[in-house]
Formats: structure tokens, C-alpha cells, sequence
């Protein structure tokens, strides 16, 4: 688990690139905006895995460091002329920033305390959005202009998409030499016990602040993604409801996996396209069918799709 | 056939129906074959805001599929496909995206928040396909115009609020005005055109007080107008607060003032009586705008447009009175489609789109579009309602002769 990366884990960031290489010739524009909210999604679900399903912390504030990482590079891009590399950098200090104030805070805090705190943070960050008018528009939201590589600017979906895929892909390979890393190995020390981790000599305080400020940069790395592909941002974006969203895709995938997580954000993802057309005349059917589908989902597979497939591989093991 | 086997046909059939579109490809014109021509419409018809979706969307099915009874446009009939964007602009861009490179669709109506229709603005644009709003109304969509985004079925502020203003002044003889308002999209498009008439009439707005909509409390800004002692009072409130400011006029003795509420203060007489605790104390002087020819469904002018929505919808015996909302547009499309003639081209629809002016039956003002012109109604009228009676006050009222549109460039 821990140690030097494997030649899969190596070789699927590639895989993406070359995807995204040779794939949008062929898509249509639908799929490809399909696939770029699956490519945020993914990245959205790798950073919360961080904080719950490697670190075994219960925080909800992931969509609220989602909107900051999409307003801080649309306003400093469309308000500043600020070119999207430096507007992501800077969107990823100022959420690791706000993150780790929020950490000094609530690092004592655990399981819904911890949760109760950072949705606080939420519903605060929400309403800064909201009313922040003359630098956020306020509900009117945001027109986007396209967004400015200094070298070139990405314009229409098959661009768009190549570059989200590249961050997918940068993301990927970050989130498994972290998982690898020193710090991997205390995140799940924590997870599995506090008190022999901090018995261990493990800075749990310390660890506790570094996932959830990676965690929140994630997240505002998302946020940027969201601002390569829409032309057009608003507070609505960043509601609870892709917060429970991102939850679920955690538990149909299988939280510490990130195999599992990548396959639940895809599926949560792709699925309201799929019963768009599956269901296309049973309109009012689609969210009782979507509904049912999560509910079957996690009742048959509480370990989520990454625990079925280690099960189903430990079965196949025993046959032989 | 088993559970897997069947989900592996679903997605396999999504993937292929989508795959199989390909990228656009170069045609003459996209959803129109001899005798068919396919229109995509989209609303919020699931989540909190269904109510906004559902009776403008049967709505326009109910006048398409009258159409189609009656023979069709030159021979074609008009097919539609029906999605549920939640009133999300990711949501929105994905349905479009599908109508334009899956369903390969002629012309879009939907929408009926701004955010999801001013989201997909640009796309529209770029792919040249028309998209006219459902019930959306917000300023943003359609201000400054754009060529192939058509909005405001219901008007704009600048409609509703160049109704208020002008009757206030002309018929009740305002000299000040005093303003309760959010301080969101609505009010603030609101603000500025009361500001437009105030300066063009000689009017003074002497108050203008933030009510957020989610107020529980207007004590202070109902007292601040109380003390500015404006003429008229007017409220751009959505139904919650405009409750609320209403109670406190009363409990402070403000019955006499004449008050004027915007339309998104009354979603309907009986609802806003109802929040009132049936108490019509405060309706002495009341009146509100109103962008329709009638107050409900039964009115008789609306009552020939509920009965064809309960004949093709006979499972929504009642449909609301936002419903009236989803006429107008569908009526702009077939004017369209009729006018271009049998040999349909998107540059014929276009030029024929640019000449629509037409009485709806539906709206209290025309339904006009032209080349500098995306709003499609621009006139409203004021009604009175002393908590019994809804009667017809004043217009109706057509913003763009009340104040040059030159004033908002």
C-alpha cells in the first residue's frame, strides 16, 4: 500500500491523457460537457475520499472550497485579466488558506461535531456568494469569458475537455503518491485509531490540518475546472445538494478507494444522463428511479462498488 | 431478463444512442424533415422548483399538440422532446448540449430560472440555435439581446416596474415614492428602473429599504418608509416578505397609503389572502401589476387556455396560473414556422422570428420580437384588490414608451 507507485498507478494518469488526446474527435459536444462534469466530479470525489474515506474525518465543507476555487479564478480572469495557471494557483493557496484557519479551529472536533462545524462553514460560505455582489454578481451569477491558458484559450468542448483531463490526470497521480506517502500512512493511522496513531508519534493535530487543507484544495481545483468549461457561474452551483451529491458518490464507490471513488463519481455522474434516455417518456420517473437505484445500491453493497469487486476477487481467490 | 443484463442494455443504449450522433454534423437544417419538426423543451419538473415547470411545459405541449390536431405547419407536424433541468445551469447545459448534438433539435423552449437560461446564452449562440425562454423573466437573459436567446414571456422588472411607476404617478399623483425591495437580481433590475421614471417624471424616491427575501422581521425598513412619508409605496418583495411588510402597514396605520406591489408579490389573490389571515384590513389601498388578461385560469379570457390544457393534461384538472406563462413563446414558434412557409430553413425561421408581433389572448401587451428585441413582453398592467374583487386599475403599461431603451445601454 504504501511505498513507491505501482506500474498500474503509473500508467492510468497516462491512459487519461491519451484519452484525451484521441477521444473528442469522435464525441460530440453533449458527451464531451458530459464528461467534463464527470472529470470534476472525479476530482471533487478524490478530495473528499481524502478527509473521510482516507482520513476518517466527517467534514462537509468540500462544496464550499468548490465554489471558492470557481470564484476566486473567474473573478480574477473576467475582473483582473489574471490567465487561469495563476488564477488556479492562487484559487488553491486561498482555500488552503481559509482551510487551515478553519482546521486551527476545529481540529479538536470529531465525527457530526466536525460535520456540524465545516456545514456551518458551508451555509456561511454559501451566503457570501450570494451577497457579495459586486464581486461575486450575487444570485445573478457570473458570465464566464473562455478561459486563458496565456498560451491559448480554451474555446468549445473537445479543448475544454483535453485540459480538464490533463488536471484529472495531474490530480490522479498527486492523490496516489499521497496516498503512498508519509502523510498517507498517518491519515490512515488516524482513521483507524487516534489514540494508537498519536501513540505512534504521529502529529494527529498537524496531520488532521495538512488533509483537510489538501483536501479543500482539491475541492477549489474543481472549482477551477468548473470555470474551464461553463460560461457561466452562480451561487446555485455550490448549494447542498452537490455536497449530499458527493457523499453519495463516496458510498456507491467505496470510501478509501480510489479506484472505487473514480467508478462512484462516474456512475452518480452518468447516471441521470442514462435514465434521460432509458426513461425518456417516463419523465417523472426518473428520480424515483434514480432514488431507488442509490438505495439498492447501498443496501446491496455497503462497501460500495470497490468493496463488491474485492469481494467477488476474494471469492473467485477461495474457488481456485 | 435479469437485473445486470438489463442495466447493460440501458447504458449500452444511452452510450450508443450518443456515441452514434457523432460530432455536429454540417446540415442544412437540424430537426426539420418533411414532415416533422422536433422542438426541445425543458423545465424544472422534479425538486423544489416543479411549480415553475410544470403547467408553462403543458402549457406549450397542449398549444403544439393543438397544432398538430389542426394538420401541422405545412404539412409538418411539431414533435417535442420534454427534459427536467431542476433549474440548474449545469443541468441545462447538459440538456441543450443533448438537443442540439444527440436530438439535433430545431429550436429550444425552456427554462424558467434566469440562471440556467443566461448559462446557456453563449452555446445557443455558437451553435446558432434558436432558444426561447419558457417562463423565465430575468433581465440578465435578455439585456443586453442577443441574437438567438428570446426571453421574458411574463416581462421583465422593466416591464412591471414601468407599470407601477407610471401609475403611481399619473393616476395616483405620486410626487415621492418610497421602495421595500431585495436586494437580489429582481430588486435591483426593479430599483433601476423606478430610478429610470423617478428621473425622467420628477418623481423622488425618498425611501428605498432592503427586505431580504428570507425576512422574518421588517419592522425598521417598514418604520424608515413610515418616516420618509412617500406618496405611494412600492414593493418589489416576493410573496413572503410582501406578507410581511403588509401586516406591519396595518400595525402601524399605513392603510390609507396607496401601496403597489410588483407582481412577484402576489402569486395569487387567494394565496397572498390567505397569508394575510383572510385580514383585508390593509388592501383599503392596494394594488399590484399583472403581465396576464386575467387573475386565474377562470377568468374568462384565460378559461379557453385552461380548457385546452385540461383536455391534452386531463391528470392537472387545475393548473396554476403561471401556467398562462408557457403560451406566448410556443405561439411565437408556430407564428414563426408558419411565416417562413414550407420550404423551412433556421435563416427563415430567424428573419421570420424578427417580425413576430401578435396578440397572444394571453398576455395583458403584445408578444413582440424584432432585430434589437429579445423581450418578448414589454407591457403590463395594474389591477386593484381590496381582498374580494381583483379589478383592472390602469394599461396596460409598455416600458419602452415610458422610458428610451437607450437609458439602460
Amino acid at each position: 500500500m504504501y511505498g513507491s507507485l505501482t506500474r498500474y498507478e503509473l500508467a492510468w494518469p497516462l491512459v487519461v491523457v491519451a484519452a484525451a488526446v484521441l477521444f473528442p474527435p469522435y464525441l460530440n459536444n453533449y458527451l464531451l460537457f458530459v464528461g467534463s462534469i464527470l472529470l470534476v466530479y472525479a476530482v471533487l470525489a478524490l478530495g473528499l475520499d481524502l478527509i473521510m474515506g482516507h482520513a476518517g474525518q466527517f467534514a462537509l465543507s468540500h462544496v464550499a472550497f468548490y465554489g471558492i476555487g470557481a470564484y476566486v479564478t473567474a473573478i480574477l480572469q473576467s475582473r483582473y485579466g489574471v490567465p487561469f495557471p495563476i488564477g488556479l494557483v492562487a484559487a488553491i493557496v486561498v482555500s488552503a488558506a481559509l482551510a487551515a484557519a478553519i482546521a486551527v479551529a476545529s481540529v479538536r472536533l470529531r465525527h457530526i461535531y466536525l460535520g456540524l462545524a465545516t456545514v456551518a462553514f458551508a451555509a456561511a460560505t454559501h451566503w457570501v456568494f450570494e451577497h457579495w455582489r459586486n464581486l461575486t454578481g450575487g444570485v445573478d451569477g457570473m458570465r464566464l469569458p473562455p478561459a486563458d491558458f496565456m498560451f491559448f484559450r480554451a474555446v468549445g468542448d473537445a479543448a475544454n475537455f483535453r485540459v480538464l483531463a490533463v488536471m484529472f490526470a495531474l490530480i490522479l497521480l498527486a492523490t496516489f503518491l499521497l496516498v503512498r506517502s508519509k502523510l498517507g500512512r498517518s491519515m490512515a493511522a488516524i482513521r483507524d485509531s487516534e489514540h494508537v496513531a498519536a501513540v505512534s508519534g504521529i502529529s494527529v493535530a498537524r496531520t488532521k490540518m495538512w488533509v483537510f487543507m489538501i483536501s479543500s484544495a482539491y475541492a477549489s481545483v474543481a472549482g477551477s475546472m468548473l470555470f474551464v468549461f461553463n460560461s457561466f457561474i452562480s451561487p446555485i452551483d455550490f448549494t447542498f445538494a452537490p455536497a449530499v451529491l458527493l457523499l453519495t458518490m463516496l458510498v456507491v464507490g467505496g470510501m478509501g478507494s480510489i479506484p472505487g471513488v473514480i467508478v462512484g463519481a462516474f456512475l452518480l455522474g452518468i447516471l441521470p444522463e442514462v435514465l434521460r434516455t432509458v426513461l425518456r417518456n417516463y419523465l417523472v420517473w426518473q428520480e424515483f428511479v434514480y432514488g431507488l437505484i442509490l438505495v439498492l445500491s447501498i443496501t446491496l453493497m455497503p462497501q460500495g462498488v470497490a468493496g463488491l469487486f474485492k469481494k467477488l476477487t476474494a471469492k473467485r481467490r477461495e474457488a481456485k | 431478463m435479469g437485473i445486470i443484463s438489463q442495466t447493460i442494455r440501458a447504458v449500452g443504449g444511452f452510450a450508443i444512442a450518443a456515441v452514434m450522433a457523432g460530432p455536429a454534423a454540417a446540415q442544412t437544417t437540424t430537426g426539420v424533415t418533411d414532415d416533422e419538426i422536433l422542438i426541445g423543451i425543458f423545465a424544472p419538473l422534479s425538486g423544489a422548483l416543479t411549480a415553475y415547470g410544470t403547467d408553462p411545459t403543458n402549457a406549450a405541449r397542449a398549444w403544439f399538440n393543438d397544432v398538430n390536431e389542426k394538420g401541422g405547419i405545412h404539412g409538418r407536424q411539431i414533435r417535442y422532446i420534454v427534459e427536467d433541468d431542476k433549474c440548474t445551469p449545469a443541468e441545462a447545459g447538459a440538456i441543450a448540449r443533448k438537443f442540439i448534438n444527440v436530438d439535433r433539435v430545431f429550436a429550444m423552449l425552456g427554462g424558467s430560472c434566469s440562471g440556467a437560461t443566461v448559462s446557456i446564452q453563449e452555446l445557443v449562440n455558437q451553435e446558432q440555435i434558436p432558444h426561447f425562454m419558457l417562463n423565465a423573466s430575468g433581465d440578465a437573459g435578455v439585456y443586453p439581446p442577443t441574437k438567438y436567446q428570446f426571453g421574458a414571456a411574463p416581462g421583465t422588472q422593466r416591464a412591471t416596474l414601468a407599470a407601477v411607476m407610471s401609475y403611481a404617478i399619473d393616476d395616483l399623483g405620486a410626487k415621492t415614492v418610497g421602495v421595500l425591495g431585495p436586494e437580489d437580481e429582481m430588486g435591483t433590475a426593479a430599483l433601476r428602473m423606478i430610478h429610470a421614471v423617478a428621473e425622467k417624471r420628477g418623481v423622488e424616491v425618498v425611501a428605498n429599504e432592503i427586505v431580504p427575501n428570507n425576512a422574518t422581521d421588517v419592522t425598521v425598513p417598514v418604520l424608515n418608509v413610515q418616516s420618509a412619508n412617500p406618496d405611494v409605496i412600492i414593493l418589489t418583495t416576493y410573496a413572503p416578505p410582501t406578507t410581511l411588510v403588509m401586516k406591519k402597514i396595518v400595525e402601524f396605520g399605513l392603510v390609507d397609503k396607496p401601496i403597489i406591489s410588483a407582481i412577484q408579490g402576489v402569486s395569487s389573490t387567494d394565496a397572498f389572502l390567505a397569508s394575510l389571515d383572510g385580514d383585508t384590513t390593509g388592501l383599503k389601498n392596494f394594488y399590484y401589476a399583472h403581465p396576464l388578461v386575467g387573475e386565474t385560469m377562470d377568468d374568462p379570457g384565460l378559461k379557453p387556455f385552461k380548457d385546452l390544457m385540461v383536455k391534452h393534461f386531463p391528470d392537472r384538472p387545475n393548473p396554476g396560473i403561471m401556467g398562462a406563462y408557457g403560451f406566448p413563446h410556443a405561439m411565437a414558434i408556430v407564428h414563426a414556422l408558419e411565416a417562413a412557409g414550407p420550404g423551412l430553413t433556421r435563416e427563415k425561421f430567424m428573419e421570420a422570428i424578427e417580425k413576430t408581433n401578435f396578440e397572444s389572448g394571453v398576455m395583458a401587451a403584445p408578444t413582440v420580437f424584432n432585430p434589437e428585441r429579445r423581450d418578448s413582453l414589454r407591457g403590463q398592467v395594474i389591477v386593484k384588490f381590496d381582498g374580494e374583487t381583483v379589478t383592472h386599475a390602469g394599461g396596460p403599461y409598455l416600458w419602452d414608451e415610458i422610458v428610451d431603451p437607450s437609458y439602460f445601454d
